[in-house]
């Protein structure tokens, strides 16, 4: 199998950012509001070299539903939303809850 | 809604075999779907536990980065952070399983992210500590993702057999058995009206040699 290296980019709050660029991640954004995470998750998610864009939860909140749907389904990149502390977002388990009632019928405790 | 059929009995035996073929691939995607079912179950109860892990791991790391600040000055971190090893470029491939693609992500690269001996010489404690966090954090991210994105496929894929095996199952194949059904009504209806001809056809000779037998 071909493999491919990519790089990993950090989007969120100042913590995140921080920890990150302490274990050698090249490029990490401090965003401190929901536009501007949206703005920065956006350009960042076209981009060919990206694999991994780890991202702060409260940036889901300006993003609309399809933009959400199509950035958590893509391989490449894979995007996480992480859980951030002073902004509250969505948490995950809450979205994927909701995604398997909507597929299953039923509620499981994610 | 009827399909135009020709009533002929070519037509019947096709609509036969298609009936079979239905129910076959009918059967075949309710399958697909119980084993697509099975994978998501496996890492549903890993992504549970991944995620109230990952949940207290940034309650530490964060309040570990908050702490250094304090002691280093967010300046100070930042000089810290020009030292460290740069990080690693990441390894992506993906897994098929039952034509999906599940990513997977190379981990066996990420042992060297700090080379420690190194930190030692360098950092304060605190600023060992946030990278001894993030280290961990990086490797549950890791973990979430690709378990995360699997679930995510797995359930859009279990929709989509759902769509198809309901269509199949509600449309297609009760259409085929209606036209089925029409036919051999047809058919039906064919047969009496020959035997009514060939009855009248009859009655009308009978009465033809009739009248000859009268008028010799």
């Amino acid at each position: 199998m071909k493999d491919d290296y990519y790089s990993i980019v950090v989007i969120g709050e100042r913590e995140l950012v921080l920890g990150y660029k302490m274990i050698g991640c090249d490029e990490s954004y401090n965003v401190d509001t929901v536009e501007e995470g949206a703005k920065k998750l956006r350009s960042i998610f076209t981009r060919e070299d990206v694999g991994l864009i780890i991202a702060s939860d409260f940036i889901r909140n300006g993003l609309t539903d399809s933009e959400i749907d199509r950035i958590q389904m893509s391989v490449k990149p894979l995007v996480v939303f992480v859980p951030s502390e002073r902004m509250k977002g969505k948490r995950e388990e809450e979205v994927l809850r909701e995604v398997i009632k909507r597929v299953l019928g039923i509620n499981l405790e994610v | 809604m009827l399909q135009k059929v020709k009533p002929t009995r070519m037509e019947l035996l096709k609509l036969k075999k298609r009936i079979v073929i239905a129910r076959k691939g009918l059967d075949l995607l309710k399958l697909k779907r119980a084993a697509l079912i099975m994978e998501f179950m496996k890492y549903i109860h890993k992504s549970k536990d991944l995620r109230e892990e990952l949940e207290k791991i940034t309650r530490k790391a964060y309040e570990d980065v908050k702490i250094a600040e304090i002691y280093h000055g967010s300046i100070g971190i930042e000089s810290a952070t020009m030292m460290v090893k740069k990080m690693s470029k990441l390894n992506i491939r993906t897994k098929n399983v039952m034509g999906i693609n599940l990513p997977i992500l190379g981990r066996e690269r990420f042992e060297d992210i700090v080379n420690t001996r190194y930190r030692l010489i360098g950092f304060s404690a605190k600023l060992d500590q946030i990278i001894y966090d993030f280290e961990k954090y990086h490797n549950l991210i890791l973990e979430i993702a690709e378990v995360e994105n699997s679930i995510r496929k797995l359930l859009q894929e279990i929709e989509k057999t759902n769509r198809r095996s309901n269509a199949i199952e509600k449309i297609l194949i009760p259409e085929l058995e209606n036209q089925a059904s029409y036919l051999k009504m047809k058919f039906e209806e064919m047969e009496r009206d020959t035997f009514v001809t060939l009855k009248k056809i009859k009655s009308n000779l009978q009465k033809r040699e009739n009248g000859e037998a009268l008028a010799d």
